[in-house]
């Protein structure tokens, strides 16, 4: 575990250097981010003006929601998201894939956080601080906190087995954009509320296959809506898809045929 | 002790057949033709500790995806393979730390970064102490002369200097085993002669077994003692390159210059005419008769200069390669 903690610092370190090696680019990138945060916070702010409330979220918690998604977007951005889903296939197409196989470290880790990237990593702690701001000012106990931040790991690794498992697609075969895209959209339906859902889907969504709703799951613990036993179910969920996620991962390594 | 050890290693590739076309594009999103490649046919060598072995063979012979397999980056679809006592494909830590893999055509460095970046990088990878990846890095630098280009964007490096840091990066962690694919390609020839020199004095010094793929034949004359032939994914010659010299040349080669204008029939008995002009000929002498043969020259015909060369080693894989009984093994050489 420290090995690959100080793994992490030296990839975040080369990765930090390779990155603000073009500072206009940088610089770009990071107020891009926080304008596209800002933007869906206003339009998020404009729709509940009109409407007082959509399926029990009101103007009062909706940031729990937003912040939540954010935070867990980015995070997965700092990680495995970019790295299994559009660098993946483009190291496997170069040819250099093959140097991932032969170094003595995992390789779940090595492709998930090849690139650390740093243009989420600023925006990241922005909004974990607008975060601990609103949690504060919401006086949340610090049990409630505890199982959220649970429930926000769970999350992650909930869409890290997803990321997994599409981006073994790529040792059978070569598909440059459609898994990148079909994640993107599956994923960001946690932007939504989507207890607005009928029941079958409520269901379905949340119980069933919890990947589409992962981020909204801590949000709605937040505020009290989703229960400890829910938690407990959804953590179990989240490892047994994790495991198997893994193993799906390592099965579609045996069909790597490399490049000539 | 033998540092590599290899039993009727197979590999065989499923790919489907793409023709070309608009028409056929579509017709494959409905219906596509499996097909299958046998890359490496019951592959059998052994390798002892500290050997330099060459590993020839064209292009598509199957050299690359059996160093890929020893390296653990591909399954085989059958037979057994062990380096330094472990299955390569297994990939464990402890066998991933003792190997390391040079390919010509790839690039392990990250691109925008100084290589010292990357040497920091593959030092946490594989653990390597602070003193001894100062030493190594200081070492290779000095042998390799390119101390003062570590600080230099990879993307900026010439081929030659990139290959010399890729090199670095994959001693880093002294590796008992080196497979080296390649690693002399598009290099100019000083670069090439000084990456010969450095391979040869690597292995002498430190004792790493190595194999090495390569097509330019000044790479395995330089450093090989010992080649190992595949063709079609099979086989065909493991053994000295001595041996295979002697086992595939009957002759030599007699480059004669005239002072005077010779005629054809004058030369013919002497054996077989490859070149021929009337001041100048290159004739194939049997290796019984060459000496003979060049003494009658010299006194019989008004001889300006005489040259007798060996057979380039060459020409001798290049009669291998397409020689229609090369996919059965011919020869197995003891070293």
């Amino acid at each position: 575990m420290k090995r690959y903690l100080k793994l992490l610092i030296v990839l975040a370190r080369v990765n930090f250097i390779r990155q603000t090696a073009y500072r206009p680019s940088f610089i770009l990138a990071l107020v891009g981010k926080f304008l596209r945060a800002i933007l869906f916070v206003a339009f998020a702010d404009a729709i509940f003006r009109n409407v007082p409330e959509i399926a029990g979220w009101t103007r009062a918690n909706i940031p729990f929601l937003i912040l939540s998604l954010f935070v867990l977007e980015f995070l997965i951005g700092i990680g495995f998201h970019r790295n299994l889903l559009f660098f993946m296939y483009e190291w496997i197409d170069r040819g250099e894939y093959d140097y991932f196989l032969v170094r003595p470290v995992n390789p779940i880790f090595l492709t998930s956080f090849r690139v650390i990237d740093f243009f989420d990593m600023i925006p990241l702690l922005g909004m974990i601080t607008i975060m601990v701001w609103y949690i504060v000012i919401a006086h949340t106990p610090l049990v409630v906190v505890a199982g959220y931040i649970i429930l926000l790991a769970t999350a992650y690794f909930i869409l890290f087995a997803f990321a997994l498992m599409l981006s073994a697609i790529n040792f059978r075969t070569l598909i440059p954009t459609g898994i990148g895209r079909l994640y993107e959209s599956i994923g960001r339906l946690n932007r939504f509320p989507l207890d607005v859902l009928p029941k079958f889907w409520r269901i379905a969504l949340f119980y069933v296959v919890p990947v589409a709703v992962a981020g909204n799951i801590p949000a709605k613990f937040l505020i009290g809506t989703w229960s400890w036993l829910q938690l407990g179910y959804i953590a179990g969920f989240a490892v047994i898809i994790f495991v198997i996620a893994v193993k799906f991962w390592y099965y579609g390594l045996r069909h790597y045929s490399s490049v000539a | 002790m033998t540092a590599i050890k290899v039993n009727n290693l197979s590999k065989k590739y499923e790919y489907y057949k793409k023709a070309p076309g608009l028409l056929a594009s579509v017709r494959s999103l409905f219906y596509r033709e499996k097909l299958y490649t046998e890359a490496v046919k019951n592959v059998s060598f052994s390798i002892e500790e500290g050997e330099l072995v060459g590993f020839l063979g064209p292009n598509g012979a199957g050299k690359t995806t059996t160093l890929k397999i020893l390296s653990g980056i591909l399954y085989p679809s059958s037979g057994e393979a062990r380096v330094l006592g472990y299955v390569p494909w297994q990939r464990k830590k402890q066998y991933q730390k003792q190997f390391a893999i040079v390919m010509g055509q790839k690039n392990q460095l990250w691109w925008d970064l100084p290589a010292m970046d990357s040497f920091i990088l593959n030092k946490e990878i594989y653990e390597v102490p602070d003193q001894q990846f100062k030493a190594t890095v200081d070492e290779l630098a000095e042998l390799l002369e390119i101390k003062d280009i570590l600080d230099v964007q990879v993307r900026k490096l010439s081929l030659g200097e990139r290959m010399k840091c890729e090199l670095i990066a994959a001693l880093l962690h002294g590796p008992k085993v080196l497979f080296l694919d390649e690693p002399t390609i598009g290099l100019d020839v000083v670069s090439q002669q000084k990456m010969r020199e450095f391979i040869k004095k690597y292995n002498e010094q430190k004792k790493t077994t190595i194999l090495l793929t390569s097509h330019y034949m000044e790479d395995v004359e330089a450093l090989c003692k010992r080649v190992i032939i595949i063709n079609q994914g099979t086989l065909i010659y493991d053994g000295t390159l001595e041996a295979l010299m002697d086992k595939y040349v009957d002759h030599k080669v007699l480059t004669i210059t005239f002072t005077k204008p010779v005629m054809h029939d004058a030369i013919v008995s002497y054996g077989k005419i490859e070149d021929y002009s009337p001041l100048r000929a290159v004739i194939h002498a049997t290796n019984d008769r060459v000496k003979k043969a060049a003494a009658e020259i010299l006194t019989k015909l008004p001889v300006d200069d005489i040259l007798i060369d060996e057979v380039p080693v060459e020409e001798v894989i290049r009669k291998i390669f397409t020689s229609h009984v090369t996919n059965s093994v011919i020869a197995s050489e003891t070293k």
